[in-house]
């Protein structure tokens, strides 16, 4: 039985390097987190998957059913553009967006540092209107 | 053994015979709980500080609570209904709708419910995040799927999840109760609310201090890769006598991709400038808008508004001073002041530019302001004052092409919501939940097309008009440079040290004008002493 992982990584970006990238830095945070802890730093990746988010940017007309496609949990980049390629027939009136997640089992005192930031938080209000005020926006 | 007090216990049998009065139906019994329903808390944790509990129970509570807390009450209320409530603690959680990615949702840590109605299903009660629904766990893959009750699937993706069992829960809160539990709560990131101002408010046992934080969403008219947010930190060390030492604070200022609570997505490096000196330049602010006649104070005004009228009173945006202008008078007459900044600005200047240099994409950012700087230094005239690269036509016709855009993208949300009504009535294939599933993501996809749009149109709207022009400006020079592509040799290009001096300079005063504001809420005024009676435990 495969073993079961009990923490996620994953990061995003318009292309791939930067997903990639985004997770490296997350490991790299987590190393940082487990240092600080006094802890193994030897972090165990059980899987690593990739996605594609796709939507449409340049619709003029047509059959509005491919305006976004998500290609999920592939095992590598180049699987997750095959599958965009076959769905779309021309790639470029698309922009992607690619995440990548690694799946990690860590110890119970590795996870007590990567979680162990006290009382959860309330969610943060992210959508944005047209009648928004405008302090807070900055140079 | 915990246990839920009995004033807690017959505050929620008073709240389940109330719904009772009105249904039998659990479903309408959790929606209830879900709408908070003769609760009527609201979501803050200030009541904790200042009170110094930061673990209070549900008969304990004035008017508002943390999640965990709120999970709780929720728990509690949905056990003495009988619908089986079970608790779970995730971390780094993001709800995702369908249609757009998690990209640019900031992960958070949350507490939130689950209860059993009829027919075995599982319903997620969690005002806080505004879900109500029934839910699917897929532990493979770390996300829950939540169908609302507005027929739109969501999907909450976590870090890590953890049921806790009301013991475990009791503990916790017990715990938060305690002055390690009180520290905990703080070393988590809380939200509070200073001079009617958002803050986040955090402590830092190691270097044995707090920091309050203001996070600003940046003016973004088209796609940015790293630099997102703004991001505000206060750091004040707590002295021998468990005291704020405010005096001796710093402020540092960096970009963020996305920012979360307590931790951010590419986090650049920080321009420190101490608490002190950023004073000077407050006060001068201050002074500046009082001899002009403006009654209330200066940091309540918009940051571009206070701009235009510094500027008119002999102040550049590089501290340079206009001759027999009124600042240089004002500037005259506390001379050893101002002299004092700017011997610290170039200590602040020559501190940040080498750590800049140590981190690639802190210092790519960096050049690319110096880079316009340059362009803008060379087409400084009597017509063009401020060296705009593009003329004001230009500007607006910027406006104009993105409202075309918004035209565009608002057509099509129409058509797919069109297409989606025809299936619903019958004239096209389809069932209603296919329907939904290409209406709904088109809804959602629709925000996120038309977001540049709304920006520009507000900065336009209501901002002043140099304002706008001068946002408008830097954003059409700096969306021909790709960061993520450009080599630092590339963006070196005909910089000399003085202009990239120049642009540190500049972030001086950005962050000084930007932090302006925020000062009183970064200050705490209200929270120091409920702070430091959890700091003195």
């Amino acid at each position: 039985m495969a073993e079961e992982h009990n923490y996620k990584i994953e990061g995003s970006g318009k292309t791939t390097q930067i997903a990639n990238q985004a997770v490296d830095l997350k490991l790299k945070g987590l190393t940082k987190k487990l240092k600080k802890g006094k802890v193994s730093q030897e972090i165990n990746i059980i899987k690593t998957t990739y996605s594609g988010h796709y939507s449409l940017s340049t619709s003029e007309k047509g059959d509005l059913v491919n305006a976004t496609a998500d290609f999920n949990d592939k095992s590598s980049w180049p699987e997750v553009e095959l599958c965009a390629l076959k769905k779309f027939t021309n790639l470029n009136n698309y922009q992607p967006i690619f995440t990548k997640k690694s799946y990690l089992k860590l110890s119970d005192k590795q996870l007590g540092i990567a979680t162990g930031k006290g009382l959860p938080a309330e969610k943060d209000q992210r959508s944005y209107s047209f009648t928004k005020s405008i302090t807070d926006l900055v140079h | 053994m915990f246990r839920f007090p009995k004033q807690s216990i017959d505050k929620a049998n008073n709240i389940i015979s109330e719904y009772k009065k009105r249904t039998n139906s659990d479903l309408e019994i959790a929606t209830y709980m879900y709408s908070g329903k003769f609760i009527e808390f609201s979501y803050g944790f200030s009541e904790a500080i200042k009170s110094g509990d930061c673990g209070k129970f549900f008969h304990e509570i004035k008017k508002e609570c943390n999640c965990f807390t709120y999970a709780g009450i929720l728990y509690l209320l949905a056990k003495q209904a009988g619908l089986n409530p079970k608790i779970y603690e995730g971390y780094g959680i993001k709800d995702i709708n369908e249609g757009i990615t998690g990209e640019g949702i900031a992960p958070n840590n949350h507490a939130f419910i689950t209860v059993n109605l009829q027919k075995g299903k599982t319903h997620i009660i969690d005002p806080n995040y505004q879900m109500f629904g029934t839910v699917k766990f897929n532990k493979n893959t770390n996300e829950i799927k939540i169908y609302n009750s507005e027929k739109e699937i969501i999907t909450r993706s976590y870090s890590h999840l953890k049921e806790l069992s009301e013991q475990e829960y009791l503990s916790r809160l017990n715990f938060a109760k305690s002055s390690a539990g009180g520290k905990k709560a703080l070393l988590g990131t809380q939200k509070i609310s200073s001079d009617s101002l958002t803050i986040f408010l955090t402590s830092l046992p190691e270097s044995n201090a707090i920091k309050s934080s203001v996070h600003l969403e940046r003016a973004l008219f088209g796609p940015e890769p790293f630099n997102r947010h703004y991001i505000i930190d206060l750091t004040t060390k707590i002295n021998e006598n468990r005291k704020l030492n405010f005096p001796e604070s710093t402020l540092n200022f960096y970009g963020v991709k996305n920012a979360g609570w307590s931790e951010h997505d590419f986090q650049q490096v920080p321009l420190t400038i101490p608490l002190k000196t950023a004073e000077i330049v407050w006060n001068l602010f201050e002074n500046l808008a009082r001899a002009d006649g403006r009654k209330s104070p200066a940091h309540k005004m918009s940051i571009f508004r206070l701009e235009d009228h510094l500027e008119n009173q002999g102040l550049r945006d590089d501290f340079s001073v206009i001759k027999g202008s009124f600042a240089q008078k004002l500037i005259s007459a506390s001379h050893s002041n101002f002299e004092c900044f700017n011997n610290e600005k170039e200590r602040i200047i020559n501190e940040f530019l080498p750590e800049c240099r140590k981190d690639e994409l802190s210092y790519k950012y960096l050049l690319k302001e110096a880079q316009y700087l340059k362009e803008k230094n060379l087409r400084k005239n009597k017509d063009n004052p401020k060296g705009y690269i593009f003329s004001n036509d230009e500007h607006l016709a910027e406006l104009k092409k993105m409202f075309k855009d918004f035209r565009k993208h608002s057509a099509n949300l129409f058509r797919s919501m069109v297409k989606g009504t025809a299936i619903k009535v019958g004239l096209e294939k389809g069932n209603d939940y296919s329907a939904d599933r290409l209406s709904k993501p088109a809804v959602n996809n629709y925000d996120e097309k038309v977001k540049y749009f709304n920006k520009i149109a507000v900065t336009y709207k209501f901002n002043t008009a140099s304002g706008f022009h001068r946002l408008v400006d830097a954003f059409m020079f700096e969306r021909n440079i790709d960061i993520e592509n450009a080599s630092i040799e590339r963006l070196k290009e005909g910089l000399t040290e003085e202009v990239i001096r120049e642009a540190v300079n500049l972030r001086v005063y950005s962050g000084i004008i930007n932090s302006f504001p925020y000062k009183n809420a970064l200050l705490l005024t209200n929270y120091k002493k409920g702070l430091q009676k959890i700091l003195a435990k």
